[in-house]
């Protein structure tokens, strides 16, 4: 294989389905929310399915 | 009778390490390479096929055997051809215009190999001409076409075709093989023989050379 | 069809039609009796050759495949059909770079359908050492190591990022959105331009089908089978929760069509029973099972021959499936699990192709008499039908099945 990776490189992702980077995760690059957290949390959840969703299609639809 | 043999051993298992160990030991004790392929690995792959028609083998036993077979005779078949051995017949082998689907036709490749015939492998959507040039180049015994699917088997057709065109269909045996290809299709094309496993695909490929075979389960061989 | 109601309006006609034939694959698929057999045809490159494309038009090209399929569904009388029975687009599969294609017009002749080409066992996307990372976190290896070997254009972790790189993301995940928005009024179109309606929804592979597919090869798989036996069953195990997800993502919200697995590798000759029994069905089962647990079936499109299974499959919930039948004998499969569940197909493309309409007719004929005789039964092609069907068949097929088939 060309391509020989250090696994141990390789940057760490949730291991729960629909997920890439966890919101909390996420959680601990953001200082500090003012405002309702539920909202940051699912507008990133919800963006972040479909990183996963993308890559899932590509190996089971593609 | 079962012969006993590390090499017999190492086919049955699987092992493919331990194939090449023991060829290159017997060899260094001075058996004849010959000898270890029509005593221990011809047997060794008659014996999967047979356990592969009774129901008794997969696709995956046939595959892991026929990786130990190669891995012996990349070491015995230099030393055969050097002897000018001759093998049971030579086969060009291909899977037709159109198609990309490969692991039927190397698993054939492979048990032809492992039953002592000469594989001339020209891979995957292979043209009629490809074929053609193979026979005048190759001089085979066989050509043997595959092809998966329903809208790409007339592909064999086209290629026999094309072969009585270019005056080299008598030439050979055609032999076709592949999930969708029938006795009746077979006879329809204009094709000598046909299997739709592996196993049978050996069997019909004797049959061309005249040789005996044990059963003509899931053969097709056109009688004159 | 019932008899046309007077004065009614095409787009009346239409829902009213969507309605009726709705209920009748639904109560097909519940394993009930309905007024008449459902035909349920999957019509792949048949749709572009129908409607005067090439293999290569339909690939490069969604909107004509679903123009095809809408053109179908319009001329002949059918219950269900799939939007683009072809589903690759190559839009798709360029943007990303995906290796693993061989595309009508490059790789294959121009009206030949796309294949799959797998790579030998050295060149495989996934390597022997590489199961613990799999095993460890599915997502991130397809993201951090597959993608990269099975795109000609993403670049592995830890090499420079590169423009065809950035592109390939960007261009991929548009392409994607795009095709399946497309799809979603594709759905709509079938149902307001002829009533017809959209017979799956959401797709499913076996963990181990998967593995052998797209990560190992089929020949990979075989030698993992014997040499290392756990790894693959851990794999299949990781793999499951993340394929059980893909599949619910896309399933039908009313519950009414089925999630289509796709089965290949399980059967026999594949791989033998006692992987089937150990590792194949074993982290399958659950899957099917959550499915159902959550109110939708599961169409089982068994490719190739699965009868030495029929057992395993018999353990399901009665209806929690629908049977596909393909290289199997239907009038086997039927005596053996057709009081559990409705089975489709079992017509042979080959017949079906090249086979003249009196012996189609009278195939079908048997199949209605003895597997479709108290309902239960969906009729379709044993594999998806290419540009070999012939048009002449196909019509004599849809005639005879309304014909013989009114209950």
């Amino acid at each position: 294989m060309e391509q020989n990776i250090n696994k141990n490189e390789l940057p760490q992702v949730a291991k729960l389905p629909g997920v890439c980077i966890p919101w909390e995760e996420k959680l601990r690059e953001i200082p500090e929310i003012s405002g309702d957290p539920q909202i940051a949390k699912k507008v990133w959840e919800d963006v972040d399915a479909l990183g996963y969703t993308y890559v899932w299609h590509c190996l089971v639809s593609f | 009778m079962t012969p006993s043999h590390p090499l017999y051993d190492a086919m049955i298992s699987g092992d493919a390490e331990a194939a090449r160990c023991v060829t290159v030991r017997t060899l260094a004790e001075g058996v004849a390479p010959l000898s270890l392929v029509n005593d221990y690995m011809i047997p060794a792959m008659e014996d999967a096929g047979k356990r592969f028609a009774a129901g008794e083998y997969f696709v995956p036993d046939l595959l892991i055997r026929a990786r130990a077979m190669k891995t012996a005779m990349a070491i015995l078949r230099p030393l055969l051809v050097a002897a000018q051995i001759k093998s049971a017949g030579r086969v060009v082998l291909g899977t037709v215009n159109g198609d990309v689907h490969d692991i039927g036709k190397n698993l054939v490749g492979a048990m032809l190999e492992g039953c002592g015939f000469e594989v001339v492998d020209l891979g995957v959507n292979v043209s009629p001409e490809k074929f053609i040039a193979a026979i005048n180049e190759r001089n085979p015994h066989i050509v043997g076409m595959s092809a998966l699917l329903t809208s790409t088997m007339y592909s064999m057709k086209t290629t026999i075709d094309a072969m009585v065109q270019a005056g080299v269909r008598d030439k050979v045996k055609v032999l076709i093989g592949g999930a969708p290809v029938t006795r009746q299709f077979a006879q329809e094309i204009g094709a000598d023989g046909s299997s739709n496993n592996a196993v049978g695909a050996v069997a019909v490929a004797k049959m061309a050379m005249g040789l005996q075979i044990e059963s003509t389960a899931g053969v097709y061989w056109r009688t004159a | 069809m019932t008899d046309p109601v007077q004065n009614e309006t095409v787009s009346d006609r239409n829902s009213r039609l969507y309605d009726e034939r709705l209920r009748r694959y639904v109560t097909a698929m519940r394993n009930g009796k309905p007024d008449r057999i459902p035909m349920r045809p999957f019509v792949a490159e048949f749709a572009a050759k129908y409607a005067g494309y090439t293999c290569q038009e339909v690939t490069h090209d969604y909107e004509k495949a679903f123009a095809a399929a809408r053109k179908c569904a319009a001329d002949f009388d059918w219950d269900a059909v799939v939007g683009n029975m072809v589903y690759v687009w190559t839009g798709l599969t360029q943007a990303i770079g995906l290796k693993y294609y061989g595309v009508p017009g490059i790789d294959v002749p121009p009206d030949t359908g796309f294949q799959y080409h797998e790579p030998s066992e050295e060149n495989a996307f996934m390597q022997p050492d590489d199961y613990d990372a799999l095993i460890a976190d599915p997502t991130a290896f397809l993201f951090n190591v597959w993608l990269p070997r099975v795109s000609s254009d993403v670049a592995p972790i830890g090499s420079p990022a590169t423009y065809r790189n950035n592109l390939s993301f960007l261009k991929g995940g548009m392409a994607m959105w795009n095709y399946f928005m497309g799809f979603g009024r594709q759905v709509d179109l079938l149902r307001t331009e002829s009533g017809t309606v959209h017979a799956i929804s959401g797709i499913l592979k076996a963990p181990m089908d998967i593995l052998a597919d797209k990560l190992r090869g089929y020949v990979g798989l075989c030698m993992d089978l014997h040499e290392r036996p756990e790894k693959v069953r851990k794999a299949c195990e990781a793999l499951a929760p993340h394929l059980l997800h893909v599949a619910l993502s896309g399933a039908d919200p009313q519950k009414n069509v089925p999630i289509t697995i796709w089965m290949h590798r399980g059967c026999v000759p594949f791989v033998s029973y006692k992987h089937f029994n150990e590792i194949y069905w074993p982290t399958l089962k659950p899957i099917v099972l959550e499915i159902w647990r959550r109110g939708h079936q599961t169409l089982f499109y068994a490719e190739g021959k699965w009868g030495a299974h029929l057992d395993a499959f018999a353990e399901l919930p009665d209806g929690s499936i629908i049977y596909h039948v393909d290289q199997d004998d239907v009038f086997e499969v039927h005596k053996k699990i057709g009081h559990k569940f409705a089975i489709s197909g079992g017509i042979p493309n080959v017949l079906l192709s090249f086979g003249k309409p009196k012996e189609i007719r009278e195939y079908c004929k048997k199949v209605i008499d003895s597997v479709a005789r108290d309902g239960g039964y969906i009729m379709d092609a044993s594999a998806i039908m290419q540009n070999d069907m012939s048009v002449e068949n196909m019509r004599a097929w849809t005639e005879f099945t309304h014909e013989y088939g009114v209950y």
